[in-house]
């Protein structure tokens, strides 16, 4: 809707003209109007005193006053911020006794139920060790298959025909394996330093 | 030590949070010096009485440092110390309320001679006594108009003209309604223009 010349400024319009923000349509009805511009020349006046005002300040020695009264944080480790935590409010409480009594409950109950069911359990051992042991023929002839058929085979079972040679190469994959793993450690391990604010 | 204070002036007051939480007192007191006037300012304006304000103040901080592993940092600071600052001072204004109404049956809030009991801190700005008795005559007439709004218009007020604060900030401050604030600070800017027409010149 289009805001005539001819309305009086909204306390809404007289706040975006005191926060520096003055249309021309305001303007030209501010300059014409004596009400509005009186009413905004003495709101400027309150808000132009109040900026104005100084700070008080409180009496010396404020600063110590609370410090004595204020317990400074000590920095927790992860595991002990969690305690904390679940153990904050009666919620969190309730939550973390619920989550140790289920995960207890479940181990009691698989227990139990195991030492009922000796019996079902062995044939269900048997059943999936034979299906393990099938899966894994399959799996190795497969292999051995694919590996057969690799144009690069002859070459690679050269490599390895004599005893020195294949000492060689295992040798060699072993190294790389190892500086594989060191590496990988050192990529996941955690800077000690982001500990004590793990909590933000 | 001198570096050391001044690399924490630089720092933004989550990251001095960050630090106090990380357990360094001195960020405990970086917050305290940086908020210690303001806040106090805010109180001393809401209950007209230095000893009080300088009570509620000490409890802000205490409460608020105290909790500082509580504080959510995507909310302002200063907006929650403010917070926590208006909640006592409101809490002090009913009880006050209610202690005048038992006793006497009256329910205004604020006592004529604490209303009288202001103080201003001018200086160092290079004014001369002149401009200094003007500067005390007009603040302590202000300080005296503000004492006679209704103690949430004067909370609003204060937070928007004195300390600067936008109004959605008040609002979240405050629990109020954005509608609410704006209304508030309309009816305390009209209500200062007629206690302070006398002094337009
Ligand atoms: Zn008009």
């Amino acid at each position: 809707m289009e805001r005539s010349v001819l309305q009086h400024l909204t306390p809404d319009e007289i706040d975006l003209v005191l926060e520096g923000n003055y249309p021309e349509v305001l303007r030209t009805h501010v300059n014409a109007c004596p009400d509005c511009g009186s009413l905004l020349a003495g709101e400027r006046l309150v808000v132009q005193w109040l900026s104005a005002l100084p700070l008080h300040v409180p009496a010396a020695g404020f600063e110590d006053r609370v410090m004595a009264r204020v317990q400074v944080v000590t920095p927790r480790s992860a595991l002990a911020t969690l305690r904390h935590r679940a153990l904050a409010t009666p919620t969190s409480r309730a939550l973390a006794a619920g989550a140790v009594l289920s995960v207890l409950g479940s181990l009691t109950a698989s227990i139990v139920w195991s030492l009922g069911h000796r019996e079902v359990l062995a044939s269900l051992g048997m059943t999936a060790l034979r299906s393990v042991a099938e899966l894994g023929w399959v799996v190795v002839h497969g292999l051995a298959t694919t590996l057969v058929e690799q144009p690069w085979y002859g070459s690679a079972r050269a490599l390895v025909d004599s005893p020195a040679r294949l000492a060689f190469v295992a040798g060699g994959l072993t190294t790389a394996w190892a500086a594989g793993m060191l590496l990988m450690r050192r990529l996941i391990a955690i800077p000690a330093g982001s500990v004590a604010h793990e909590h933000i | 030590m001198a570096e050391r204070a001044a690399a924490l002036n630089a720092l933004t007051d989550q990251e001095v949070v960050l630090l106090a939480r990380g357990g360094q007192e001195r960020a405990y007191r970086e917050l305290v010096r940086r908020y210690e006037r303001p806040i106090f300012s805010l109180l001393y304006r809401m209950v007209r009485d230095r000893e009080l304000a300088e009570d509620l103040s000490q409890e802000t901080f205490v409460k608020a440092l105290n909790a500082i592993e509580s504080y959510r940092p995507e909310y302002k600071f200063s907006s929650w110390l403010f917070k926590i600052a208006n909640n006592a001072a409101i809490d002090h204004l009913r009880r006050r309320e209610l202690d005048t109404l038992s006793l006497e049956g009256s329910p205004h809030a604020v006592t004529p001679d604490a209303v009288e009991a202001t103080a201003l801190q001018i200086g160092d700005r290079g004014e001369t006594p002149l401009d200094i008795v003007e500067a005390k005559e007009l603040g302590g007439e202000i300080e005296r108009a503000i004492a006679q709004l209704r103690p949430e218009y004067r909370a609003c007020i204060l937070l928007r003209h004195v300390d600067g604060r936008a109004y959605e900030e008040i609002a979240e401050m405050l629990d109020l309604p954005l509608g609410t604030v704006k209304t508030y600070i309309h009816r305390a800017r009209n209500e200062l223009r007629r206690l302070l027409a006398h002094l337009k010149e």
